[in-house]
């Protein structure tokens, strides 16, 4: 499993935000990796996605034989009401079939609610966590409204009405309150 | 001959006792077992990994003619991880084992076979273990190994009985039957459950950078540094206070909307 430099990166800062002695994000997500490869013909890796306030994280971790194993099946399963879903990928067809089945009934979800073969295009995986930067933009733009006098509410209010008003997405308009704020003197 | 043992009476024996059991009783048993293992589920669909380990074990003392008690460990490369039981006597037994390093379970588990003893007192396999869990009364045992793909020993399901000879051929060849689909439900939660972990533990660590970036914002809007420089001073913060970064930058944003919100009243 190859978990790319950048991806090591932004684990590293979330385990130091996270602040848990003991706690290593990155471990957590090597044992989840070993686990499936173990459980899993073929396995190739996985992607995890959640949405943090409305702004949608995910993270890809394949295995070294990618390239030259295409991806045949996949594997979708809902993680919680939050929102956050994983994406197993495996080598071969019908991997998934008994996981599927299986999940299926200790989640007490119908079977279509996880979803088979749906994801059989190779996701990037050189990247590292794909939206951390546009939810950094967008806390740090709601948090220079706050130092302005706004309350949390209102602050993100007023930065979608700037996004909106601009057609601008809501990492857009956290970048020009950023640049505005830094630009200014005192 | 059967020795009576002075324990609690077999609640089952009515119906799984092996004196009674036929065949069809049997499969009758062992299908309907498999079909609550297939349906391992809360109202709200979420299922704790230990709850659902004790319903394997609790399945699997109806699966088993003659069990009086079930329970479930998980191997660590160390030693037993994780252990749970259907009734408090079969905790006792296991962790008797655990601690003289010797008995069935391990047995099974190390040797990857089913192993079955009437007699545990007399079994010459575990000579220390059989003089302490004679004090107990349990004299009955069958441990399985639960093995899944590429031959490995995940932990081992243990079936134990008061009565000498509890588990017959039978018992054990159900037994095997059961511990396969258990094996691939326990594997199965196992790689549900680490996933929700990692899950959980990326949610919170994005909610306490969240608190983070918003604080920078907050020191930005004050001097007009950079997000760099904001962090340089929230970590000077953190080191000359002791603090962790995360508190320190809760702090800054909790004054900022205590100023904010008064602004506004």
């Amino acid at each position: 499993m190859t978990v790319s430099a950048a991806l090591a990166a932004d684990l590293r800062a979330l385990t130091d935000a996270l602040g848990e002695p003991g706690t290593d994000i990155e471990t957590v997500l090597r044992a989840l990796g070993e686990h499936a490869r173990v459980a899993v013909a073929a396995y190739l890796g996985f992607t995890l996605s959640m949405v943090v306030d409305g702004t949608p994280v995910t993270m890809t971790v394949l295995g070294e034989t990618v390239d030259h194993d295409p991806i045949a099946s996949s594997v979708l399963v809902p993680l919680s009401t939050a929102g956050s879903t994983i994406v197993f990928y495996a080598a071969r067809t019908g991997a998934f079939v008994d996981l599927a089945a299986d999940l299926s009934w200790t989640l007490g979800l119908p079977l279509p609610a996880i979803e088979l073969d749906a994801h059989l295009e190779v996701p990037a995986a050189d990247a590292g966590l794909t939206g951390l930067t546009e939810l950094s933009e967008v806390n740090q733009a709601i948090g220079i409204l706050i130092g302005g006098g706004l309350t949390p509410a209102r602050a993100r209010t007023e930065l979608q009405r700037r996004a909106d008003g601009s057609r601008m997405s809501m990492a857009e308009a956290a970048r020009a309150v950023i640049a505005e704020a830094t630009n200014r003197t005192d | 001959m059967t020795k009576r043992s002075s324990e609690p009476p077999n609640p089952n024996e009515s119906v799984s006792g092996t004196a009674r059991s036929t065949p069809a009783a049997d499969d009758v048993r062992l299908r309907d077992s498999l079909a609550d293992l297939s349906r391992l589920a809360t109202g709200d669909g979420q299922v704790g990994f230990e709850d659902m380990l004790t319903h394997v074990a609790e399945f699997a003392v109806r699966a088993i003619p003659g069990a009086e008690g079930a329970g479930l460990t998980l191997f660590h490369e160390h030693g037993p991880d994780t252990v749970v039981a259907s009734s408090p006597f079969v905790r006792e037994v296991d962790a008797l084992q655990y601690g003289l390093g010797e008995g069935p379970c391990i047995t099974a588990a190390a040797e990857r076979r089913t192993v079955r003893s009437g007699s545990l007192a007399t079994d010459p396999g575990w000579p220390r273990f059989g003089a302490e869990v004679d004090a107990l009364g349990v004299h009955s045992a069958l441990s399985l190994p639960l093995i899944i793909r590429r031959d490995r020993v995940l932990g081992s399901m243990n079936v134990y009985a008061h009565p000498l000879d509890a588990f017959d051929e039978r018992a054990a060849e159900l037994g095997e039957l059961f511990a396969v689909p258990a094996g691939i439900s326990v594997q199965n939660g196992q790689a549900l459950t680490k996933a929700r972990r990692l899950a959980a533990q990326l949610q919170s660590a994005l909610t306490s950078r969240a608190v983070i970036d918003q604080a920078l914002g907050i020191l930005m809007s004050r001097s007009g540094c950079t997000a760099g420089e904001a962090f340089e001073k929230l970590r000077v913060i953190s080191q000359g206070e002791n603090r962790k970064t995360s508190v320190v930058a809760q702090s800054i944003v909790d004054q900022a909307v205590r100023r904010a919100r008064a602004r506004n009243l």
